[in-house]
């Protein structure tokens, strides 16, 4: 009874993985076909094992200035919101103060908030300030959803370090 | 957040100041531009009338917000009905030590990881008929299978690459809330010759209701924003068959620059979602503090 109930839950287990990969594992068979190929034939594995996709995307100004941009973005992004939330967290672990809750819990609706609904501002406040269509909009733009995450995160780790070594700290001066 | 010893300080204040000022300057803007659109008919960036909730009054009763608003809500359900027991079922038909535990965890986590355009990208190709694994299968199988051309085969295949994105997310949670249950309980359970299902019943379900509660309203959240993925595969269609709330919004507010109503609209969703994160944090404060009293009803 024991072993039959554990093959079954094997059985359901392979099942599931194969259903996860399979998506995945076509994407990556595809990308080391030749465009032929992918359009005429019907193959499981690659006949024609190409790396010209990858070579593509790499050395194409199109797809590589793709990932530059993302790369500002990035980084704009990452330094607002580690120079904003750093302290942000350290206020909200550390100390507590009239509204903390509130303003808390405000942020976090922040990360909830349909990205749709603040569509149709967006457009129309970098519109105004003249900041369309430049790398610092969008970085903008995500920093209301990096934000608030990042308090999140940062002062759940800050609160786990217990305040007696901040203490430690100060007595060494 | 603990409340145990931390010192009362409103200096506090100043170093939360500039999250205020970041956020302020991209979410309270914003949203006040939304209220304000919300109640003016903008005719001309000059000539601007303000009309009361003539919009509020227009887009409730706007018949495609009611179809889109059905579609999202059976959506978010069926996402939760599928999601969650197979999530459950997942978590614990992994194993639960040693090297297959973390292979199985990585693989399983995998769809996680992916950006949600190329979700969208994957399972568009991944469902082509002609080039695609799965709708090549279909097709040799008999079944007349196209996400572009059938309605519900369409909505079936955002539900089910939904699905496949996300049941990783409850499975983990599932399979930590299963983590933290001691040998101990087993070994009871044991003792008391509890069946399988009865062992599944009284110890791991009410163990895993904290997490799984979690699970479903995270769950529900996201899948009542979802925009990219169905955008990508079926780009609402065919007809408004995989029009959901986001892409309802987006088409209204840029496609056809409807400000008035989009912005309305922007605003009910919001204290939707609103309302939702509100239970959804009272939730998760309440798993930290109180211990599973409801043992007995899960």
């Amino acid at each position: 009874m024991h072993e039959k109930r554990f093959q079954k839950r094997t059985l359901f287990l392979f099942a599931y993985l194969l259903f996860a990969v399979l998506p995945i594992y076509w994407m990556v068979n595809m990308s080391f076909k030749t465009n032929e190929e992918i359009l005429s034939t019907f193959t499981f594995f690659p006949q024609h094992f190409t790396w010209a996709n990858y070579k593509t995307i790499f050395t194409d100004e199109s797809w590589y200035s793709g990932y530059i941009n993302s790369l500002i973005y990035v980084s704009i992004n990452m330094v607002i919101t580690l120079t904003v939330a750093l302290p942000a967290a350290y206020a909200f672990s550390r100390y507590s103060f009239l509204g903390d809750k509130h303003v808390f819990f405000w942020l976090l609706t922040n990360r909830m908030t349909p990205p749709a609904v603040f569509l149709l501002p967006f457009f129309q406040l970098y519109t105004t300030v003249g900041l369309m269509d430049t790398h610092i909009a969008v970085a903008l733009a995500h920093l209301l959803f990096s934000v608030p995450l990042a308090v999140w995160i940062l002062e759940g780790f800050m609160s786990g370090i217990p305040r007696e070594i901040d203490e430690t700290a100060y007595i060494d001066g | 957040m603990s409340t145990t010893t931390k010192p009362v300080n409103q200096k506090a204040w100043f170093l939360i100041l500039p999250v205020i000022i970041c956020v302020a300057f991209s979410a309270i803007l914003p949203l006040m531009t939304v209220v304000n659109y919300s109640v003016q008919d903008i005719i001309s960036p000059e000539r601007r009338v303000f009309v009361g909730t003539e919009w509020f009054v227009q887009i409730m009763r706007d018949e495609e917000l009611h179809a889109a608003l059905l579609r999202q809500i059976t959506f978010s359900l069926a996402v939760l009905a599928v999601e969650i027991p197979l999530g459950i079922l997942l978590a614990l038909s992994m194993p639960a030590q040693g090297w297959k535990s973390s292979a199985v965890l990585v693989v399983v986590a995998l769809s996680l990881l992916i950006p949600w355009n190329v979700v969208g990208t994957i399972w568009q190709i991944y469902g082509r008929a002609d080039i695609g694994l799965m709708g090549r299968m279909l097709q040799e199988a008999g079944i007349e299978y196209s996400y572009t051309g059938n309605a519900t085969q369409a909505w079936l295949t955002v539900l089910l690459m939904d699905v496949w994105h996300w049941t990783p997310l409850v499975a983990l949670l599932a399979f930590a809330g299963l983590r933290s249950i001691p040998d101990a309980y087993y070994q009871a359970a044991r003792i008391d010759g509890a069946s399988k299902l009865a062992v599944f019943r009284y110890i791991q379900l009410p163990k895993m209701r904290g997490v799984l509660m979690i699970a479903v309203l995270l769950r529900f959240m996201d899948s009542f924003m979802i925009y990219t993925e169905p955008f990508v595969l079926t780009g609402g269609g065919p007809g408004n068959a995989t029009t959901f709330l986001s892409q309802y919004l987006t088409t209204k507010a840029v496609g056809q620059f409807d400000l008035g109503p989009a912005a309305a609209f922007s605003l009910i969703y919001f204290f939707i979602i609103l309302l939702l994160c509100f239970i959804l944090y009272n939730w998760m404060q309440r798993v930290g503090t109180v211990s599973d009293e409801g043992a007995g009803h899960a």
